[in-house]
Protein backbone atom coordinates (compact mmCIF):
# COMPACT_ATOMS: atom_id res chain seq x y z
CA UNK A 1 0.00 0.00 0.00
CA UNK A 2 2.55 2.32 0.68
CA UNK A 3 5.78 2.56 -1.84
CA UNK A 4 6.93 5.01 0.19
CA UNK A 5 7.03 6.16 3.97
CA UNK A 6 5.65 9.84 4.03
CA UNK A 7 7.56 12.71 3.48
CA UNK A 8 7.93 13.10 6.96
CA UNK A 9 10.55 10.44 6.61
CA UNK A 10 12.88 13.10 5.28
CA UNK A 11 15.21 10.30 4.01
CA UNK A 12 12.72 7.34 2.58
CA UNK A 13 14.23 4.93 -0.18
CA UNK A 14 11.47 2.85 -1.92
CA UNK A 15 11.51 -0.68 -0.11
CA UNK A 16 13.57 -2.36 -3.28
CA UNK A 17 16.95 -0.03 -2.81
CA UNK A 18 16.04 -0.03 1.37
CA UNK A 19 16.81 -3.39 1.36
CA UNK A 20 19.59 -3.16 -0.88
CA UNK A 21 21.18 -0.69 1.50
CA UNK A 22 20.59 -2.67 4.58
CA UNK A 23 22.38 -5.44 2.63
CA UNK A 24 25.37 -3.71 1.76
CA UNK A 25 26.20 -1.97 5.20
CA UNK A 26 25.08 -5.53 6.50
CA UNK A 27 28.03 -6.97 4.02
CA UNK A 28 30.16 -3.60 5.13
CA UNK A 29 30.20 -4.17 8.83
CA UNK A 30 30.68 -7.36 8.36
CA UNK A 31 33.79 -7.07 6.62
CA UNK A 32 35.21 -4.48 8.46
CA UNK A 33 37.02 -6.57 11.14
CA UNK A 34 39.21 -8.33 9.15
CA UNK A 35 40.98 -5.75 7.98
CA UNK A 36 40.88 -3.72 11.29
CA UNK A 37 42.72 -4.23 14.57
CA UNK A 38 41.14 -5.06 17.89
CA UNK A 39 40.77 -1.45 19.05
CA UNK A 40 39.24 -0.48 16.12
CA UNK A 41 36.43 -3.41 16.98
CA UNK A 42 36.54 -1.87 20.50
CA UNK A 43 35.42 1.44 19.51
CA UNK A 44 33.28 0.48 16.99
CA UNK A 45 31.42 -1.68 19.25
CA UNK A 46 30.73 0.67 22.01
CA UNK A 47 29.56 2.96 18.94
CA UNK A 48 26.87 -0.07 17.80
CA UNK A 49 25.79 -0.34 21.36
CA UNK A 50 24.81 3.14 22.59
CA UNK A 51 23.33 3.18 18.84
CA UNK A 52 20.98 0.64 19.89
CA UNK A 53 20.12 2.62 22.97
CA UNK A 54 19.82 6.19 20.83
CA UNK A 55 17.52 4.23 18.54
CA UNK A 56 15.17 3.42 21.86
CA UNK A 57 14.80 6.48 22.69
CA UNK A 58 14.68 8.46 19.12
CA UNK A 59 12.42 6.10 17.63
CA UNK A 60 9.57 6.95 20.41
CA UNK A 61 10.46 10.80 20.57
CA UNK A 62 10.98 10.98 16.04
CA UNK A 63 8.00 8.50 15.52
CA UNK A 64 5.43 8.18 18.59
CA UNK A 65 6.62 12.26 19.91
CA UNK A 66 6.77 10.87 23.36
CA UNK A 67 10.01 11.81 24.85
CA UNK A 68 11.85 9.65 27.26
CA UNK A 69 14.36 11.54 28.84
CA UNK A 70 15.55 8.58 31.05
CA UNK A 71 16.08 4.93 28.41
CA UNK A 72 19.17 4.68 30.46
CA UNK A 73 17.17 3.45 33.63
CA UNK A 74 16.25 0.47 31.78
CA UNK A 75 20.17 0.90 29.96
CA UNK A 76 21.43 0.03 33.28
CA UNK A 77 19.11 -1.97 34.66
CA UNK A 78 20.11 -3.80 32.15
CA UNK A 79 23.74 -3.81 32.41
CA UNK A 80 23.20 -4.56 36.17
CA UNK A 81 20.78 -7.58 35.32
CA UNK A 82 23.56 -9.41 33.48
CA UNK A 83 25.77 -8.36 36.10
CA UNK A 84 24.03 -9.64 39.04
CA UNK A 85 22.72 -12.58 37.09
CA UNK A 86 25.67 -14.13 34.86
CA UNK A 87 27.69 -13.72 37.83
CA UNK A 88 25.01 -15.86 40.71
CA UNK A 89 24.36 -18.32 37.97
CA UNK A 90 27.68 -18.83 36.48
CA UNK A 91 25.99 -19.05 32.54
CA UNK A 92 25.42 -16.04 30.74
CA UNK A 93 21.97 -16.82 28.53
CA UNK A 94 19.61 -16.27 30.32
CA UNK A 95 21.11 -13.30 32.47
CA UNK A 96 21.36 -11.83 28.73
CA UNK A 97 17.79 -12.18 28.39
CA UNK A 98 16.88 -11.36 31.68
CA UNK A 99 18.84 -8.42 30.64
CA UNK A 100 16.16 -7.73 28.12
CA UNK A 101 12.81 -9.05 29.90
CA UNK A 102 13.39 -7.09 33.09
CA UNK A 103 13.51 -4.13 31.66
CA UNK A 104 10.82 -4.37 29.73
CA UNK A 105 8.52 -5.02 32.46
CA UNK A 106 9.89 -2.16 34.62
CA UNK A 107 8.93 -0.17 31.10
CA UNK A 108 5.94 -1.36 31.31
CA UNK A 109 4.80 -1.11 35.13
CA UNK A 110 6.28 2.41 34.82
CA UNK A 111 4.42 3.64 31.65
CA UNK A 112 1.57 1.99 33.13
CA UNK A 113 1.01 4.69 35.68
CA UNK A 114 2.24 7.33 33.26
CA UNK A 115 0.24 6.65 30.28
CA UNK A 116 -2.85 5.56 32.08
CA UNK A 117 -2.33 8.70 34.41
CA UNK A 118 -2.69 10.35 31.48
CA UNK A 119 0.18 12.72 32.44
CA UNK A 120 1.16 15.50 30.00
CA UNK A 121 4.13 14.92 27.92
CA UNK A 122 6.13 17.15 29.78
CA UNK A 123 5.90 15.44 32.72
CA UNK A 124 6.73 12.11 31.17
CA UNK A 125 9.65 13.39 29.94
CA UNK A 126 10.76 14.85 33.72
CA UNK A 127 9.21 11.51 35.12
CA UNK A 128 11.74 9.29 33.03
CA UNK A 129 14.88 11.59 34.13
CA UNK A 130 13.87 11.41 37.47
CA UNK A 131 13.33 8.23 37.43
CA UNK A 132 17.03 6.97 36.07
CA UNK A 133 18.51 9.11 38.67
CA UNK A 134 16.93 7.87 41.33
CA UNK A 135 18.08 4.26 40.38
CA UNK A 136 21.62 5.93 39.76
CA UNK A 137 21.36 7.16 42.89
CA UNK A 138 20.24 4.01 44.42
CA UNK A 139 23.06 1.73 42.95
CA UNK A 140 25.54 4.27 44.52
CA UNK A 141 23.83 3.70 48.08
CA UNK A 142 24.83 0.27 48.14
CA UNK A 143 28.33 0.40 48.49
CA UNK A 144 27.56 -1.74 52.28
CA UNK A 145 28.67 -4.91 51.85
CA UNK A 146 24.77 -5.60 52.92
CA UNK A 147 24.04 -5.15 49.63
CA UNK A 148 23.93 -8.38 48.07
CA UNK A 149 21.90 -10.34 45.74
CA UNK A 150 22.74 -13.89 45.47
CA UNK A 151 26.14 -13.76 46.00
CA UNK A 152 26.88 -10.57 44.65
CA UNK A 153 27.43 -7.79 46.37
CA UNK A 154 26.55 -4.21 44.19
CA UNK A 155 29.41 -2.13 45.43
CA UNK A 156 27.92 0.65 45.15
CA UNK A 157 29.54 3.66 43.01
CA UNK A 158 32.52 1.44 42.22
CA UNK A 159 30.63 -0.60 39.96
CA UNK A 160 30.61 -4.36 39.45
CA UNK A 161 33.93 -5.80 37.62
CA UNK A 162 34.91 -8.56 36.30
CA UNK A 163 32.18 -9.49 34.81
CA UNK A 164 31.92 -13.11 32.77
CA UNK A 165 32.08 -13.32 28.77
CA UNK A 166 29.25 -13.79 27.17
CA UNK A 167 28.56 -17.88 26.24
CA UNK A 168 27.45 -19.04 22.94
CA UNK A 169 24.42 -20.24 23.81
CA UNK A 170 24.69 -23.99 22.66
CA UNK A 171 28.26 -24.62 23.45
CA UNK A 172 28.80 -22.96 26.85
CA UNK A 173 32.49 -23.71 26.97
CA UNK A 174 32.85 -21.00 24.42
CA UNK A 175 33.40 -17.71 25.55
CA UNK A 176 32.94 -13.93 22.93
CA UNK A 177 35.87 -12.15 22.50
CA UNK A 178 36.69 -8.76 21.36
CA UNK A 179 35.90 -9.28 17.47
CA UNK A 180 33.03 -11.59 18.24
CA UNK A 181 31.28 -8.75 20.77
CA UNK A 182 31.76 -6.65 17.77
CA UNK A 183 29.84 -9.07 15.08
CA UNK A 184 27.08 -9.60 17.77
CA UNK A 185 26.77 -5.74 18.57
CA UNK A 186 26.76 -4.61 14.98
CA UNK A 187 24.72 -7.79 13.85
CA UNK A 188 22.09 -6.77 16.70
CA UNK A 189 22.17 -2.93 15.90
CA UNK A 190 20.84 -4.32 12.62
CA UNK A 191 18.30 -5.97 13.65
CA UNK A 192 17.14 -3.39 16.07
CA UNK A 193 16.91 -1.09 13.01
CA UNK A 194 15.40 -3.34 10.39
CA UNK A 195 13.18 -4.23 13.41
CA UNK A 196 11.81 -0.92 14.00
CA UNK A 197 11.56 0.18 10.33
CA UNK A 198 9.20 -2.93 9.55
CA UNK A 199 7.37 -1.57 12.77
CA UNK A 200 6.37 1.57 10.47
CA UNK A 201 5.21 -0.29 7.33
CA UNK A 202 2.57 -2.01 9.86
CA UNK A 203 -0.84 -1.37 11.44
CA UNK A 204 0.83 -0.99 14.83
CA UNK A 205 3.46 1.33 13.57
CA UNK A 206 1.03 3.50 11.28
CA UNK A 207 -0.73 4.09 14.51
CA UNK A 208 2.07 4.70 16.38
CA UNK A 209 2.92 8.23 13.36
CA UNK A 210 -0.59 8.61 13.84
CA UNK A 211 -0.34 9.30 17.98
CA UNK A 212 2.62 11.60 17.15
CA UNK A 213 0.41 13.61 14.64
CA UNK A 214 -2.60 13.93 16.49
CA UNK A 215 -3.12 11.30 19.14
CA UNK A 216 -7.14 12.90 19.85
CA UNK A 217 -7.81 12.02 16.29
CA UNK A 218 -6.76 8.25 16.91
CA UNK A 219 -8.76 7.75 20.23
CA UNK A 220 -11.94 9.08 17.98
CA UNK A 221 -10.78 6.57 15.17
CA UNK A 222 -11.34 3.87 17.80
CA UNK A 223 -7.96 3.10 18.72
CA UNK A 224 -6.97 2.73 22.28
CA UNK A 225 -3.96 5.04 22.21
CA UNK A 226 -2.70 4.37 25.95
CA UNK A 227 -2.50 0.77 24.87
CA UNK A 228 -0.43 1.64 21.64
CA UNK A 229 2.33 3.91 23.67
CA UNK A 230 2.35 1.59 26.75
CA UNK A 231 3.72 -1.27 23.89
CA UNK A 232 5.97 0.82 22.27
CA UNK A 233 7.29 1.64 25.68
CA UNK A 234 8.11 -1.59 26.92
CA UNK A 235 9.49 -2.20 23.40
CA UNK A 236 12.17 0.33 23.81
CA UNK A 237 12.52 -0.87 27.55
CA UNK A 238 13.44 -3.69 26.39
CA UNK A 239 15.77 -2.75 23.83
CA UNK A 240 17.35 -0.48 26.22
CA UNK A 241 17.84 -3.56 28.40
CA UNK A 242 19.20 -5.17 25.36
CA UNK A 243 21.95 -2.60 24.96
CA UNK A 244 22.74 -1.84 29.21
CA UNK A 245 23.44 -6.04 28.37
CA UNK A 246 25.65 -5.88 25.55
CA UNK A 247 27.64 -2.59 27.34
CA UNK A 248 28.28 -5.27 30.36
CA UNK A 249 29.63 -7.61 28.12
CA UNK A 250 32.00 -4.96 26.08
CA UNK A 251 33.36 -3.72 29.30
CA UNK A 252 32.65 -6.79 31.73
CA UNK A 253 31.92 -4.37 34.11
CA UNK A 254 29.11 -1.67 34.81
CA UNK A 255 28.77 0.98 37.15
CA UNK A 256 26.01 3.49 38.44
CA UNK A 257 27.27 5.80 35.59
CA UNK A 258 25.48 4.42 33.07
CA UNK A 259 22.29 6.14 35.06
CA UNK A 260 23.27 9.25 35.56
CA UNK A 261 22.11 12.68 34.14
CA UNK A 262 25.12 12.73 31.95
CA UNK A 263 24.45 9.29 30.23
CA UNK A 264 21.20 9.98 29.98
CA UNK A 265 21.89 13.13 28.45
CA UNK A 266 24.14 11.32 26.15
CA UNK A 267 21.18 9.54 24.64
CA UNK A 268 19.13 12.41 23.65
CA UNK A 269 22.75 14.16 22.48
CA UNK A 270 22.79 11.76 20.42
CA UNK A 271 19.50 12.03 18.72
CA UNK A 272 19.18 15.13 18.22
CA UNK A 273 22.69 15.66 16.50
CA UNK A 274 21.75 12.70 14.04
CA UNK A 275 18.18 13.86 13.58
CA UNK A 276 14.89 12.77 15.39
CA UNK A 277 12.93 12.10 12.13
CA UNK A 278 14.40 9.09 10.48
CA UNK A 279 15.75 5.62 12.47
CA UNK A 280 19.01 6.29 10.62
CA UNK A 281 19.39 9.48 12.44
CA UNK A 282 19.93 8.17 15.93
CA UNK A 283 22.72 5.94 14.44
CA UNK A 284 24.28 8.36 12.67
CA UNK A 285 24.31 10.59 15.58
CA UNK A 286 25.59 8.26 18.53
CA UNK A 287 28.53 7.73 15.52
CA UNK A 288 29.14 11.05 15.24
CA UNK A 289 29.40 12.22 18.73
CA UNK A 290 31.27 9.00 19.52
CA UNK A 291 33.76 10.04 17.32
CA UNK A 292 33.98 13.64 18.19
CA UNK A 293 34.38 13.14 21.92
CA UNK A 294 37.35 10.13 21.21
CA UNK A 295 39.30 12.67 18.85
CA UNK A 296 38.86 15.74 21.11
CA UNK A 297 39.75 13.45 23.92
CA UNK A 298 43.50 12.50 21.77
CA UNK A 299 43.73 15.69 20.10
CA UNK A 300 44.78 17.33 23.49
CA UNK A 301 42.36 19.92 23.03
CA UNK A 302 41.59 19.58 26.78
CA UNK A 303 38.12 20.27 28.77
CA UNK A 304 36.48 17.74 26.30
CA UNK A 305 33.30 17.87 27.57
CA UNK A 306 33.18 22.20 27.46
CA UNK A 307 34.60 21.69 23.55
CA UNK A 308 31.99 19.32 23.18
CA UNK A 309 29.13 21.33 24.23
CA UNK A 310 29.86 24.08 22.38
CA UNK A 311 29.96 22.36 19.46
CA UNK A 312 26.56 20.59 19.98
CA UNK A 313 24.95 23.86 20.42
CA UNK A 314 26.47 25.00 17.75
CA UNK A 315 24.82 21.97 15.55
CA UNK A 316 21.46 22.32 17.78
CA UNK A 317 21.80 26.15 16.27
CA UNK A 318 22.77 25.25 12.73
CA UNK A 319 20.82 22.09 11.59
CA UNK A 320 17.83 21.65 14.15
CA UNK A 321 16.70 18.58 12.44
CA UNK A 322 19.83 16.91 12.87
CA UNK A 323 22.46 15.78 10.27
CA UNK A 324 20.73 13.63 8.14
CA UNK A 325 17.61 15.75 7.47
CA UNK A 326 20.21 18.39 6.54
CA UNK A 327 22.43 16.15 4.15
CA UNK A 328 19.27 14.43 2.53
CA UNK A 329 17.76 18.41 1.62
CA UNK A 330 20.86 19.36 0.51
CA UNK A 331 20.68 16.15 -1.78
CA UNK A 332 18.25 17.04 -3.10
CA UNK A 333 18.59 20.73 -3.73
CA UNK A 334 21.78 19.75 -5.32
CA UNK A 335 19.83 17.31 -7.70
CA UNK A 336 17.16 19.75 -8.30
CA UNK A 337 20.47 22.61 -9.00
CA UNK A 338 21.88 19.89 -11.51
CA UNK A 339 18.55 19.04 -12.85
CA UNK A 340 17.93 22.95 -13.75
CA UNK A 341 21.02 23.32 -15.48
CA UNK A 342 20.22 20.04 -17.72
CA UNK A 343 17.54 21.27 -18.83
CA UNK A 344 18.75 24.85 -19.82
CA UNK A 345 21.54 23.43 -21.32
CA UNK A 346 18.79 21.58 -23.35
CA UNK A 347 16.75 24.45 -23.42
CA UNK A 348 19.73 26.42 -24.90
CA UNK A 349 21.12 23.52 -27.32
CA UNK A 350 17.34 23.76 -28.53
CA UNK A 351 17.29 27.42 -28.72
CA UNK A 352 20.43 27.57 -30.94
CA UNK A 353 19.07 24.18 -33.23
CA UNK A 354 16.35 26.21 -34.14
CA UNK A 355 18.35 29.58 -34.70
CA UNK A 356 20.38 27.49 -37.03
CA UNK A 357 17.70 26.01 -39.00
CA UNK A 358 15.88 29.32 -39.54
CA UNK B 1 -38.44 2.39 18.66
CA UNK B 2 -34.93 2.86 20.51
CA UNK B 3 -33.34 5.55 19.14
CA UNK B 4 -29.77 5.38 18.18
CA UNK B 5 -28.93 8.45 20.61
CA UNK B 6 -30.28 10.07 23.23
CA UNK B 7 -29.13 12.13 25.83
CA UNK B 8 -30.93 12.64 29.40
CA UNK B 9 -30.37 15.92 31.64
CA UNK B 10 -26.84 16.53 29.65
CA UNK B 11 -25.00 19.26 31.33
CA UNK B 12 -21.50 20.45 31.09
CA UNK B 13 -19.91 23.62 33.15
CA UNK B 14 -17.04 25.14 33.07
CA UNK B 15 -16.32 26.94 35.73
CA UNK B 16 -19.42 28.57 36.22
CA UNK B 17 -20.77 28.97 32.94
CA UNK B 18 -22.73 25.91 31.97
CA UNK B 19 -22.20 25.34 28.23
CA UNK B 20 -24.94 22.48 28.23
CA UNK B 21 -27.40 22.94 30.77
CA UNK B 22 -29.90 20.33 30.62
CA UNK B 23 -30.25 19.12 26.78
CA UNK B 24 -32.37 16.03 26.34
CA UNK B 25 -32.22 15.08 22.60
CA UNK B 26 -33.48 11.91 20.44
CA UNK B 27 -32.36 10.88 17.18
CA UNK B 28 -34.07 8.13 15.59
CA UNK B 29 -31.74 5.27 13.63
CA UNK B 30 -30.98 6.58 9.83
CA UNK B 31 -32.37 10.33 10.90
CA UNK B 32 -30.39 13.03 9.34
CA UNK B 33 -30.59 15.87 12.15
CA UNK B 34 -29.43 19.31 11.86
CA UNK B 35 -28.09 21.68 14.88
CA UNK B 36 -28.25 25.29 14.11
CA UNK B 37 -28.29 28.16 17.14
CA UNK B 38 -25.87 31.43 17.39
CA UNK B 39 -22.23 31.13 18.35
CA UNK B 40 -21.79 29.64 21.59
CA UNK B 41 -25.00 27.48 22.02
CA UNK B 42 -23.13 24.64 23.06
CA UNK B 43 -23.18 22.96 19.75
CA UNK B 44 -19.60 21.89 19.53
CA UNK B 45 -19.43 21.40 23.17
CA UNK B 46 -22.48 19.09 22.33
CA UNK B 47 -20.31 17.02 20.07
CA UNK B 48 -17.39 16.74 22.01
CA UNK B 49 -19.51 15.21 25.03
CA UNK B 50 -21.07 12.59 22.73
CA UNK B 51 -17.23 11.66 21.65
CA UNK B 52 -15.95 11.65 25.18
CA UNK B 53 -13.72 14.64 24.33
CA UNK B 54 -15.41 16.08 27.05
CA UNK B 55 -17.10 14.92 29.68
CA UNK B 56 -20.55 15.65 31.03
CA UNK B 57 -20.97 17.52 34.24
CA UNK B 58 -24.25 16.04 34.65
CA UNK B 59 -26.79 13.74 32.64
CA UNK B 60 -26.46 10.83 30.60
CA UNK B 61 -25.80 9.67 26.90
CA UNK B 62 -27.07 6.59 25.78
CA UNK B 63 -26.31 4.25 21.99
CA UNK B 64 -28.71 2.46 21.25
CA UNK B 65 -30.16 2.17 24.89
CA UNK B 66 -27.07 1.67 25.92
CA UNK B 67 -25.37 3.99 28.93
CA UNK B 68 -22.50 5.70 27.61
CA UNK B 69 -21.94 8.21 29.60
CA UNK B 70 -18.11 6.79 30.94
CA UNK B 71 -17.05 5.24 28.21
CA UNK B 72 -13.81 6.34 26.36
CA UNK B 73 -13.60 8.08 23.19
CA UNK B 74 -11.97 5.24 21.46
CA UNK B 75 -14.63 2.95 23.20
CA UNK B 76 -17.40 5.28 21.78
CA UNK B 77 -15.89 5.42 18.58
CA UNK B 78 -15.83 1.16 18.30
CA UNK B 79 -19.41 1.45 18.88
CA UNK B 80 -19.70 3.11 15.56
CA UNK B 81 -19.81 6.58 15.87
CA UNK B 82 -17.76 8.70 13.91
CA UNK B 83 -17.37 12.27 14.08
CA UNK B 84 -15.98 15.34 12.42
CA UNK B 85 -14.54 18.02 14.36
CA UNK B 86 -14.95 22.05 13.60
CA UNK B 87 -11.29 22.72 12.73
CA UNK B 88 -10.00 19.64 10.20
CA UNK B 89 -8.89 17.09 13.06
CA UNK B 90 -6.38 14.78 10.90
CA UNK B 91 -2.69 14.13 10.64
CA UNK B 92 -1.00 16.78 9.26
CA UNK B 93 2.41 15.18 9.09
CA UNK B 94 0.96 12.19 7.00
CA UNK B 95 -0.07 11.36 3.61
CA UNK B 96 -4.28 11.59 2.35
CA UNK B 97 -3.84 7.64 1.97
CA UNK B 98 -2.18 6.74 5.07
CA UNK B 99 -5.01 9.23 6.76
CA UNK B 100 -7.89 7.05 5.43
CA UNK B 101 -5.58 4.02 5.74
CA UNK B 102 -5.30 4.52 9.62
CA UNK B 103 -8.86 5.12 9.88
CA UNK B 104 -10.15 2.29 7.40
CA UNK B 105 -7.36 -0.37 9.46
CA UNK B 106 -8.96 0.10 13.00
CA UNK B 107 -12.31 -1.87 11.30
CA UNK B 108 -10.92 -4.13 8.33
CA UNK B 109 -8.47 -5.99 7.92
CA UNK B 110 -4.88 -5.10 5.85
CA UNK B 111 -6.51 -5.89 2.34
CA UNK B 112 -9.82 -4.64 3.54
CA UNK B 113 -8.36 -1.44 4.40
CA UNK B 114 -6.46 -1.18 0.99
CA UNK B 115 -9.84 -1.63 -0.37
CA UNK B 116 -11.73 0.46 1.27
CA UNK B 117 -8.91 3.65 0.74
CA UNK B 118 -9.04 3.35 -2.84
CA UNK B 119 -13.15 3.65 -2.55
CA UNK B 120 -12.81 6.34 -0.37
CA UNK B 121 -10.28 8.14 -2.55
CA UNK B 122 -12.64 7.79 -5.94
CA UNK B 123 -15.47 8.59 -4.30
CA UNK B 124 -13.96 11.98 -2.62
CA UNK B 125 -11.88 12.83 -5.75
CA UNK B 126 -8.86 12.42 -3.42
CA UNK B 127 -6.44 10.13 -5.70
CA UNK B 128 -4.57 12.84 -7.24
CA UNK B 129 -3.90 14.01 -3.82
CA UNK B 130 -3.55 10.12 -2.31
CA UNK B 131 0.29 10.91 -1.42
CA UNK B 132 0.54 14.43 -0.34
CA UNK B 133 0.78 15.39 2.75
CA UNK B 134 -2.37 16.78 4.33
CA UNK B 135 -0.78 19.47 6.58
CA UNK B 136 0.31 20.89 3.48
CA UNK B 137 -3.09 20.73 1.27
CA UNK B 138 -5.88 23.47 1.29
CA UNK B 139 -8.44 24.17 4.26
CA UNK B 140 -10.86 22.58 1.65
CA UNK B 141 -9.04 19.40 1.05
CA UNK B 142 -8.05 18.75 4.94
CA UNK B 143 -12.02 19.08 5.26
CA UNK B 144 -12.36 16.34 2.69
CA UNK B 145 -9.59 14.54 3.86
CA UNK B 146 -11.48 14.32 7.56
CA UNK B 147 -14.69 13.36 5.86
CA UNK B 148 -12.32 9.90 4.44
CA UNK B 149 -11.34 9.37 7.55
CA UNK B 150 -15.39 9.21 9.23
CA UNK B 151 -16.30 7.33 5.72
CA UNK B 152 -13.54 4.75 6.59
CA UNK B 153 -14.78 4.18 9.79
CA UNK B 154 -18.13 3.17 8.75
CA UNK B 155 -19.83 4.39 11.04
CA UNK B 156 -23.58 3.85 12.48
CA UNK B 157 -23.76 7.68 13.59
CA UNK B 158 -21.66 10.45 11.93
CA UNK B 159 -21.54 13.73 13.68
CA UNK B 160 -20.57 16.85 11.51
CA UNK B 161 -19.30 19.62 13.24
CA UNK B 162 -19.57 22.29 10.67
CA UNK B 163 -18.38 20.60 7.24
CA UNK B 164 -18.89 23.10 4.82
CA UNK B 165 -16.25 26.09 6.80
CA UNK B 166 -14.05 26.87 4.06
CA UNK B 167 -15.66 25.37 1.48
CA UNK B 168 -16.16 27.06 -1.83
CA UNK B 169 -19.76 27.03 -2.91
CA UNK B 170 -18.79 23.92 -5.60
CA UNK B 171 -17.24 21.91 -2.33
CA UNK B 172 -20.15 22.88 -0.37
CA UNK B 173 -22.65 20.96 -3.35
CA UNK B 174 -20.90 18.23 -3.20
CA UNK B 175 -21.05 17.86 0.63
CA UNK B 176 -24.69 18.57 0.47
CA UNK B 177 -24.86 15.72 -1.85
CA UNK B 178 -22.20 13.31 -0.42
CA UNK B 179 -24.16 13.87 3.16
CA UNK B 180 -27.01 12.68 1.86
CA UNK B 181 -25.74 9.48 0.57
CA UNK B 182 -24.03 8.95 3.87
CA UNK B 183 -27.55 9.00 5.48
CA UNK B 184 -28.81 5.92 2.62
CA UNK B 185 -26.42 3.95 5.69
CA UNK B 186 -26.39 5.68 8.76
CA UNK B 187 -27.97 8.13 11.09
CA UNK B 188 -26.06 11.70 10.70
CA UNK B 189 -26.25 15.11 13.27
CA UNK B 190 -24.61 18.06 11.23
CA UNK B 191 -23.80 21.42 13.17
CA UNK B 192 -24.28 23.81 10.80
CA UNK B 193 -24.32 28.03 10.05
CA UNK B 194 -25.18 27.66 6.35
CA UNK B 195 -29.24 28.16 6.39
CA UNK B 196 -29.24 27.64 2.74
CA UNK B 197 -27.69 24.09 3.11
CA UNK B 198 -29.37 23.55 6.13
CA UNK B 199 -32.81 23.36 4.09
CA UNK B 200 -30.85 21.48 1.28
CA UNK B 201 -29.84 18.18 3.45
CA UNK B 202 -32.14 18.16 6.72
CA UNK B 203 -35.72 17.16 7.49
CA UNK B 204 -35.50 18.29 10.93
CA UNK B 205 -33.91 20.94 12.73
CA UNK B 206 -32.91 21.27 16.48
CA UNK B 207 -32.07 24.69 17.54
CA UNK B 208 -29.36 25.21 20.57
CA UNK B 209 -29.18 28.30 22.49
CA UNK B 210 -27.24 29.18 25.62
CA UNK B 211 -26.66 25.45 26.12
CA UNK B 212 -30.74 24.55 25.87
CA UNK B 213 -32.72 23.15 22.75
CA UNK B 214 -34.70 26.22 22.42
CA UNK B 215 -37.17 24.38 19.38
CA UNK B 216 -37.36 21.37 17.89
CA UNK B 217 -39.16 20.82 14.04
CA UNK B 218 -38.92 21.02 10.68
CA UNK B 219 -37.08 23.69 8.90
CA UNK B 220 -40.22 25.37 7.50
CA UNK B 221 -41.57 25.60 10.92
CA UNK B 222 -38.42 26.61 12.58
CA UNK B 223 -38.36 29.75 9.98
CA UNK B 224 -40.90 30.87 11.71
CA UNK B 225 -40.95 29.91 14.76
CA UNK B 226 -41.01 33.29 16.59
CA UNK B 227 -38.20 32.39 19.47
CA UNK B 228 -35.99 30.97 16.76
CA UNK B 229 -36.42 34.24 14.88
CA UNK B 230 -35.94 36.69 17.42
CA UNK B 231 -33.01 35.15 18.67
CA UNK B 232 -31.11 33.57 15.70
CA UNK B 233 -32.45 34.59 12.15
CA UNK B 234 -33.68 37.64 13.00
CA UNK B 235 -30.42 38.89 14.15
CA UNK B 236 -28.52 36.81 11.85
CA UNK B 237 -29.99 37.94 8.70
CA UNK B 238 -29.16 34.65 7.20
CA UNK B 239 -32.89 33.97 6.37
Amino acid sequence: MFARLSETQSVSLPPALWWTAVALALAAGLAIPSFTGLDVHLDLSIIFIFGILALSMGFMWGQVGMLSFGQTAFFGLGGYTYAVCSLNFGETTSAMLLAILLPAIFATVLGYFMIYGRISNIYFTVITMVVTIVLEKAIRATSDESFVIGDVWLRGQNGIAGLPDLQVPWDPATTLFVTEVYYLAFVLMMAVYVGYRMLLRHRFGRVLLGIRENERRINLLGYDTRRYKLAIFAISGAVAGLAGGLYAVWGNFVAPEMMNLNSAASVVINVIVGGKATLLGPLIGTGVVQWLTAWLGTAGVGQVNLVLGLVLIGFVMLFPQGILPMAAGLGREALEAARQLFRRRDLAAAALRKETNS
Amino acid sequence: MTPILETRGLVKRFGGVAAIDGVDFRLEPGELRCLIGPNGAGKSTFFKMLTAQYAPTAGQILLDGDDITDEEPSEISRRGVGIKNQVPDVLDGLSVRENIWIAARGRHDTAGADHAVSEILERLNLGPLADRVVGKLSHGHRQWVEFGMVLAINPRLALLDEPTAGMTAEETRRTAELIREMNRSMAIVVVEHDMQFVRTIAHRVTVFDQGRILAEDTMDRIQVHPEVLRIYLGTSGHA
